[in-house]
């Protein structure tokens, strides 16, 4: 099998995923499920629209007739969603929460360039990593608005 | 005409979607209309990737071979409505009736699609099958509805509504 290396790394993710949605804290499981729901219905359509256009294509991939990342688009975008609302420094000063914001945004790209590089579970046609940074930082601000409408005037969850 | 008709859906849709706002506040809409897609965008791409669903006139030819509209669109707001009607505080043949009126018109909206356009087709997958995935969505989708905004048969609008 030539495409060992990345059915690896497609297990791994799944597992590193579920785990990290096991031990999201049980008072805050509530606002977790919203973000993560709302996380994938955006990045669903947003995925669909850019393999349609085909600015990105993932060659190995799950299912063959979706032809997007099914993980990344289900699983590993909503719970990196997750994290980045729950560890969210809001009472901090402006700077430290872009800070934080550009961090969690380098980290995913940063995976994803290397994914691109080293691997064939994407890749970049009329793409780079820069619009994954602005697409990813536009996904988690949108979460972060979406979270604090949701939990306006309701009983901490 | 499939044209005409995923227009028509898009319509019914948000007319259905701004009933379940008014009617419940947009915080159980957006989660019953989001949930819904935990269920259907798997189901549907499992039941294409074994041959048993076809869905040959779609919106993203490339990208998928599963219908937009109908999974993403579509489905969430029935099943959302459903949810929200459901007579939680009634007797269980009401509630059995109720939810065999709704997933029969479920599966018989699908039966409909697949005879008078090309939006749909079932070659491997019997009507008893469809009205069991529906059923099973419908189910889950409610319960966790119920479970996530603390509603007890009859307590009213819960928790976080």
């Amino acid at each position: 099998m030539t495409d060992t290396m990345e059915k690896c790394i497609l297990g791994a993710v799944y597992i590193v995923c579920l785990a990290m949605l096991a031990f999201v804290p049980k008072q805050r499981r509530r606002m977790a499920i919203a973000i993560y729901l709302f996380q994938e219905t955006l990045a669903w359509i947003m995925g669909l629209l850019v393999v349609e256009y085909g600015l990105l294509a993932y060659p190995v991939r799950e299912l063959t007739t979706m032809r997007t990342s099914f993980v990344f688009e289900f699983l590993a975008l909503p719970t990196t969603s997750v994290y980045y609302n729950l560890y969210y420094p809001e009472s901090r000063a402006l700077y430290v929460r872009v800070v934080y914001t550009v961090a969690c945004v380098a980290a995913v790209t940063a995976l994803e360039l290397w994914l691109e590089a080293n691997t064939d579970l994407v890749e970049y046609i009329r793409w780079s990593g820069f619009w994954s940074f602005v697409t990813i930082t536009l996904s988690l601000v949108l979460s972060r608005l979406y979270c604090k409408l949701f939990l306006r005037g309701l009983p901490s969850m | 005409m499939e044209r005409i008709l995923l227009v028509i859906i898009w319509i019914a849709s948000l007319y259905m979607f701004a009933f379940g706002v008014r009617r419940n506040g947009w915080r159980q809409a957006a989660i019953l209309f989001s949930f819904a897609h935990l269920f259907t965008w798997p189901c549907s791409l499992l039941l294409v990737e074994m041959n048993r669903v076809e869905y040959p006139v779609r919106e993203f030819v490339v990208a998928t071979e599963a219908n937009f509209t109908l999974n993403f669109v579509l489905y969430p707001c029935v099943s959302m409505i459903y949810s929200m009607l459901y007579p939680r505080s009634s007797a269980l043949w009401v509630r059995i009736v109720f939810t065999a009126l709704f997933v029969g018109a479920m599966t018989g909206i699908g039966f409909m699609l697949s005879q008078i356009s090309e939006l749909v087709e079932f070659p491997r997958y019997p009507w008893y099958a469809r009205f069991g995935v529906f059923l099973l969505g419908s189910y889950l989708t409610r319960k966790h509805y119920e479970w996530f905004f603390c509603l007890r048969s009859g307590a009213g609008k819960g928790r976080y509504a």
